[in-house]
């Protein structure tokens, strides 16, 4: 059998395969309406949210552009490797608050946001504090910090991983109250968005360079 | 060729509901609604041509989660309207691969179990979910039985049309190495798809039957 008449049969199958499964008949996506909708929290889904966010994570790490412009601002106040050095700060802090929610923990400090700008002196500090750390280093905290964050969410048992938690986190008078899917949600989310920030402003100015 | 990309790959609608949303004419969740009607078939047979009908169900709902709460913030790129980019069955296909790692590495995979388990299994379902079971193909059971996890990846992303590029970033691979497994799967299944040749019958010298 050649190997083109292999491939076509297996095509037909494929296709077979699908067609026997139609998108209406499967279990309709009302479990994704519900209001807030669900936020992912079985522990693959967990695993695979911070993958997704190594892995952008992994590409930065390995763009030369950044490298180059490590010492370049980002913002008025930031170098790239001040926002690399302020995402490795969280991630290891994220590390911590699912450390101490998993083990029943109270939080015996916490971090005050401001209203729009965030938890500003808490991120100074933290950022001051990596200044004489590589870029390398910088990098293999965050990724360590994820790594062992990954590890703990595939190893909680469901009661502990959805439940209640106060976090340290405080945006108003009261801390957050969350679970560890919530807080998955949020670094992650926050991650991304500093990640899209630091692709967009440095892709236009290599753009600038080579022009 | 066997190893150009599969038909699979070409005129799918995904670039238009990315233009329509980019646009306004369509909700988030309109569009939602369109790319889970476009791909919940194609997810949902990844899984169960990798783990099996009862866990496929889970995961297939943890990649859906997922991408619900990704597309409310999606940053939709002119790139992304290109017809070969596709960038929504990409996103999928990468999260759907991280599903399954977690889930393996979490050791609740049935891996380890034969394929005749699985079946078993499956057969031992609830008539509604049994309706959901996919229906392999004599190739694609083959396919299941024969070929390791790594050329199953290519193998099952080629056929729904995941972009060459896609599929090496989400395997940490090279373009090459992606299509390197694809040919091995390709062949494998050739081998195993021969007709049986019939054996010459054996000269008897000097044996009388």
């Amino acid at each position: 059998m050649r190997s083109d008449a292999v491939l076509q049969q297996l095509e037909q199958d494929w296709r077979g395969a699908v067609a026997s499964l139609p998108g209406r008949n499967l279990a309709h996506p009302d479990w994704l309406r519900t209001m807030p909708p669900p936020l992912p929290s079985r522990p693959a889904a967990l695993f695979a949210e911070l993958e997704d966010t190594r892995r952008h994570w992994l590409e930065l790490r390995e763009w030369q552009g950044l490298r180059e412009h490590a010492e370049s601002m980002v913002n008025a106040g930031w170098s790239y490797k001040d926002l690399l050095a302020h995402l490795a700060s969280w991630a290891v802090e994220f590390h911590r608050q699912i450390v101490t929610a998993a083990e029943g923990r109270e939080f015996d400090y916490e971090i005050p946001f401001q209203p729009k700008v965030g938890p500003t002196d808490w991120n100074a500090i933290e950022v001051a504090r990596r200044r004489e750390m590589s870029l390398d280093e910088i990098f293999d905290q965050f990724d360590a910090a994820f790594a062992a964050s990954q590890e703990l969410v595939l190893a909680l048992p469901p009661a502990q991983l959805t439940a209640t938690v106060r976090f340290p986190i405080r945006m108003g008078p009261e801390p957050l109250v969350g679970n560890i899917p919530r807080i998955v949600a949020m670094k992650c989310w926050h991650n991304h968005y500093h990640f899209a920030q630091i692709r967009q402003r440095l892709g236009a100015l290599l753009e600038r360079e080579r022009e | 060729m066997a190893d150009e990309a599969p038909a699979a790959s070409t005129a799918s609608p995904e670039p238009q509901i990315l233009r329509a949303r980019a646009e306004g004419r369509v909700s988030p969740d309109e569009s939602f609604e369109q790319l889970y009607g476009l791909y919940s078939p194609l997810v949902a047979a990844w899984f169960q041509v990798r783990v099996g009908a009862d866990v496929a169900d889970d995961l297939f709902q943890d990649v859906w989660t997922i991408f619900f709460n990704r597309w409310q913030r999606w940053e939709l790129l002119p790139e992304m309207m290109h017809p070969e980019a596709k960038p929504v069955l990409s996103f999928l296909f990468r999260t759907a691969h991280f599903v399954l790692i977690g889930h393996r590495r979490q050791g609740a995979g049935r891996q380890q179990e034969s394929i005749e388990e699985v079946e078993v299994a499956d057969r031992q379902r609830s008539p509604e979910r049994m309706q959901h079971q996919l229906e392999l193909g004599r190739t694609l059971a083959l396919a299941r039985k024969l070929c390791p996890p790594e050329e199953l990846d290519v193998l099952l992303a080629k056929l729904a049309g995941v972009p060459a590029r896609e599929i090496s970033r989400t395997l940490q691979v090279s373009e090459p190495v992606v299509d390197h497994r694809f040919r091995n799967a390709i062949s494998r299944l050739r081998v195993a798809m021969q007709p049986p040749r019939r054996r010459k019958p054996r000269q008897k010298g000097g044996h009388h039957a």
